[in-house]
């Protein structure tokens, strides 16, 4: 994929995890404050927002859980690293099954009452279901991209 | 409609998780691009499919997931506040004039956003509907739920041709 479509994609991303923080911003942007509830709505459709699983910074809430926190971060970690070094390899389907086991035994365990929601075990388990995520998600606009150039070529008498 | 009868069912259900109240907590960032690998196992099951499948044609099975999806849950959402006359931003109006006042900003700014707000609450709590809440559902569903579909889609395809790439060939 070409270099400023990387760019393209991380923008993209950081822009919907900055959006994370909307209340932040609306502190120091006071126009923003009109649309707070309406981006807090937007969000809620991805996410319970269930306030003890928030995550706090300077005193101003996230919008999302911290496991969705870690699932954006490791989204977003992972495009700016693909800005520099590109992830060419096609991912297994272990990975996939590594990045979402952790999430999903900590997402039970949870459910189940065998031990307290941590935020930081269930941003931990997010980030690394984030990544894994991550590298289907550009292997498949890798391979979107040439499927669009086959049919180009193919179209070409 | 029948070429998208996957995606029909599945944005059907995350539509409705999404929505309403007490499946709402199941909600999770997960809920959309799941319905989309659902669709698209669903459509490869309904038309026998074993090969590899095509890029293209998941990103639009997990479009139209997620376009159904914004339709349902869009509907949802407006039907259950014209009956119960409440919603979300009703529930939260005590907290987002906390919030308001809590900020370092003069008194006409604060007055301004909160008069916004009080007026959609007004007509809510009054009619059960207002152009500006109906606006920003509408905005909203179809902008997160087309964008998290199609990532589903994507991110769908490439795990099940990761594991057709796994499997071994006769």
């Amino acid at each position: 994929m070409k270099f400023s479509y990387r760019i393209i994609l991380f923008l993209l991303i950081f822009f919907w995890t900055a959006g994370i923080f909307f209340e932040f911003f609306a502190e120091e942007f006071p126009l923003l404050l009109n649309f707070v509830p309406f981006v807090k709505k937007g969000y809620s459709l991805v996410c319970h927002q269930q306030p003890e699983k928030l995550v706090y910074i300077f005193n101003t809430e996230s919008f999302v859980c911290s496991r969705c926190m870690g699932i954006y971060s490791g989204f977003l970690i992972f495009a700016f690293i693909n800005i520099f070094f590109e992830i060419k390899f096609d991912p297994p389907f272990k990975l996939f099954l590594i990045g979402l086991i952790p999430a999903l035994i900590d997402s039970v365990l949870v459910t189940l009452g065998i031990y307290h929601y941590s935020k930081a075990a269930a941003g931990f388990t997010g980030f690394l279901l984030g990544t894994s995520v991550f590298l289907y998600f550009y292997r498949s606009m890798i391979e979107l991209i040439a499927e669009k150039r086959r049919i180009t070529f193919e179209k070409i008498p | 409609m029948k070429k998208y009868l996957s995606s029909f069912v599945c944005g059907f259900g995350a539509g409705v998780l999404q929505i309403v109240p007490v499946a709402k907590s199941l909600s999770c960032c997960l809920l959309l691009p799941a319905a989309s690998f659902l669709a698209i196992s669903l459509d490869r099951k309904a038309n026998n499919l074993t090969g590899r499948i095509q890029i293209k044609k998941a990103l639009m099975i997990g479009l139209m997931t997620g376009i159904y999806a914004a339709i349902f849950g869009s509907v949802l959402d407006l039907v259950i506040t014209l009956i119960t006359k409440n919603n979300d931003l009703i529930a939260a109006f005590p907290e987002l004039q906390r919030m308001v006042n809590s900020f370092p900003l003069n008194e006409s700014l604060k007055n301004e956003v909160l008069s916004l707000f009080q007026k959609v609450r007004e007509e809510i709590l009054a009619y059960g509907f207002s152009w500006l809440y109906t606006f920003s559902v509408l905005v909203n569903n179809f902008v997160v739920n087309t964008l998290f579909g199609s990532i589903g889609g994507l991110i769908g395809a490439q795990i099940i041709n990761s594991r057709i790439n796994n499997t071994p060939q006769n």
